[in-house]
């Protein structure tokens, strides 16, 4: 068996979409003759995942992680170079492939909403060719681990947001997949669930050398689950790399909190970036070590006060740097 | 085979659950079914005629039934639901789950108008043992409505695929419902239609399940007919699968996959 489970070799995909233009004159110009652009959405994606590795897609919205999802899932097909998922090329949907891979969709739900969520089980045991007393031994221990065993029999309609979003993971889980995909696993979590999940995608990944990929924007997935963290911009790879070397990367940078007198703040400093949080106050991260007041016209400049990077800091910084 | 049942008994047991909507449709063709006889009785009423291009009054009445019943099984939800889930993305979940959405959405179609299905066939059978129709050519109606709700899926699963090119689908249902009603005959029958007219739409694939399925119903064609319009059924089926296998190829291209 490989150890590689996905490698993407220069993966391009692009949306089209169609300009339109403002006021009641473009509207009628676009009733005509729409005009047809294109957005790159991923640009020459390179990686490959270690079968039990868990890794986490970082990006700003509209970064390109849901794309990549999609293109490895096999819902969206790849312009120009090769994806390979478990030995699959995954926009030829072989059965095969799509048996080994579980998949939880942000808002796209596969539990059917009228139905309780054991219609929709019993269906994917069918589906995913599961034999009874498997699919009922899995059930229970995905039910108990996550706590919703009550709540199988009750409509779909009824349930609240993060009950639905473990049947969720209930129903990726469900044929013990090869590959998890997740996309905000966590969206409408509270803080116990939360723990709960990740104690249990921990557990599945180390017992059953389930392969995870996520994205999601709380830093608190990220620094419970992720081993290793690859970050999107503009539709690609600016980072590839474990989390603490992520943090080590960032943390040589220093940042500073700066607050002025509502007078805008300039400085040339190579290699700073100047975020502005509040009114009068500006967020900046520089690499070196010369103190910034070198750079900045101090007279509008109330106080300087230095920070410490928390993760959250390195992600605003990566996500913010032109 | 099992997984795409327990689809159809999802999918069943959802239409249940909207008793509420199902009383309603129900009502609402009885409605129609009604309005339409009045039309028709003031017709024959002010007529001479007993009987017009075959059809007496009563005749018209069983017309207007069969074909009102039936048109609760070829629906065009089936459209208008893929085009929804094309539009919010939801069509994603099909796309990761090993299953043929061809196959999926039949078994989901007849969950959705089964209880419909069950009426036809229990008025047909109510009709045929009042008429004396025998067993054989009770079989032969079956075969007919059986292939004729094959065709209906085929065509409506052909017209969802528009819902990859066209953001909003609603606005095509009342264009689809008015040429269904002329060109299945809801209201009247096809031979109705000046003459030229009407023969060139005979076997057009609405008449098929409108108006000649009622025909088939009524006795109106001889054993041999039925048999000759049951093969021609096939042979639109399986042009329309053809059709449909390489639009869907294309059409999934276009998909993005909308939303996050």
């Amino acid at each position: 068996m490989s150890k590689c489970i996905i490698e993407c070799k220069n993966v391009c995909f692009s949306y089209t979409y169609f300009e339109k233009q403002g006021g009641m004159c473009g509207t009628i110009k676009d009733f005509f003759g729409r005009q047809k652009k294109k957005i790159t959405a991923i640009n020459n994606v390179d990686f490959m995942v270690d079968r039990g590795e868990i890794v986490c897609i970082l990006g700003a919205n509209g970064a390109g992680k849901t794309t990549l999802m999609k293109l490895l899932i096999g819902i969206l097909s790849n312009e120009k170079g090769d994806i390979h998922c478990n030995g699959y090329k995954p926009y030829s949907k072989d059965k095969e492939y799509l048996k080994s891979i579980g998949v939880v969709l942000g808002q796209k739900s596969q539990l059917i909403w009228d139905l309780p969520p054991i219609d929709t089980l019993k269906m994917l045991k069918e589906i995913y060719e599961i034999p009874k007393e498997d699919f009922e031994k899995r059930l229970n221990e995905l039910v108990n681990s996550l706590k919703v065993s009550e709540k199988l029999c009750v409509p779909v309609r009824k349930l609240s947001l993060g009950e639905r979003v473990k049947f969720e993971l209930i129903c990726a889980l469900i044929h013990k997949p090869e590959i998890l995909f997740l996309d905000e696993p966590t969206l409408g979590l509270d803080i116990v669930s939360q723990k709960f999940m990740y104690e249990f995608l921990q557990k599945i990944n180390r017992v059953e050398k389930t392969t995870i990929l996520f994205s999601s924007h709380y830093i608190q997935d990220i620094e419970n689950l992720a081993k290793r963290v690859i970050v999107i911009k503009k539709g690609s790879i600016i980072s590839d790399t474990s989390l603490s070397e992520l943090k080590s990367q960032y943390t040589d940078k220093t940042s500073y909190i700066v607050e002025t007198d509502g007078t805008e703040l300039s400085m040339s400093m190579d290699g700073a970036s100047l975020i502005k949080d509040e009114t009068n106050k500006y967020r900046i991260f520089v690499t070196d070590k010369e103190p910034i007041v070198n750079f900045m016209n101090l007279k509008n400049v109330i106080s300087i006060h230095k920070e410490e990077m928390e993760l959250e800091d390195i992600l605003v910084s990566i996500f913010c740097k032109e | 085979m099992k997984k795409y049942f327990l689809t159809f008994m999802n999918r069943l047991m959802t239409t249940i659950v909207y008793r509420f909507d199902f009383v309603c449709g129900l009502a609402l063709t009885a409605f129609n079914v009604m309005i339409s006889v009045f039309v028709w009785n003031a017709i024959y009423k002010t007529s001479t005629i007993d009987s017009f291009r075959g059809y007496s009054f009563k005749d018209m009445v069983v017309y207007l039934v069969l074909t009102n019943i039936s048109s609760m099984v070829f629906s065009f939800d089936i459209c208008f639901r893929i085009g929804n889930m094309i539009r919010t993305g939801q069509f994603s979940t099909y796309l990761f789950r090993p299953i043929n959405v061809l196959y999926d959405s039949f078994f989901d179609y007849l969950g959705r108008c089964f209880i419909s299905i069950l009426i036809f066939i229990g008025t047909v059978f109510i009709y045929d043992l009042y008429s004396g129709i025998g067993i054989f050519d009770f079989l032969l109606t079956l075969s007919y409505f059986f292939l004729c709700i094959f065709l209906w899926f085929q065509i409506a699963s052909i017209i969802s695929l528009l819902g990859f090119r066209v953001i909003q689908m609603w606005p095509l249902k009342p264009i689809l419902r008015g040429v269904y009603m002329l060109f299945a005959g809801m209201y009247f029958p096809i031979s109705f239609l000046p003459s030229g007219f009407s023969r060139i739409i005979a076997y057009n694939p609405f008449g098929m399940i409108g108006c000649n399925l009622s025909e088939v119903v009524m006795g109106k064609y001889i054993q041999s007919k039925v048999l000759t319009l049951n093969i021609y059924l096939v042979l639109c089926i399986i042009v329309l699968n053809l059709i449909y296998r390489v639009l869907y190829k294309k059409a999934l291209k276009l998909y993005e996959g909308m939303g996050a």
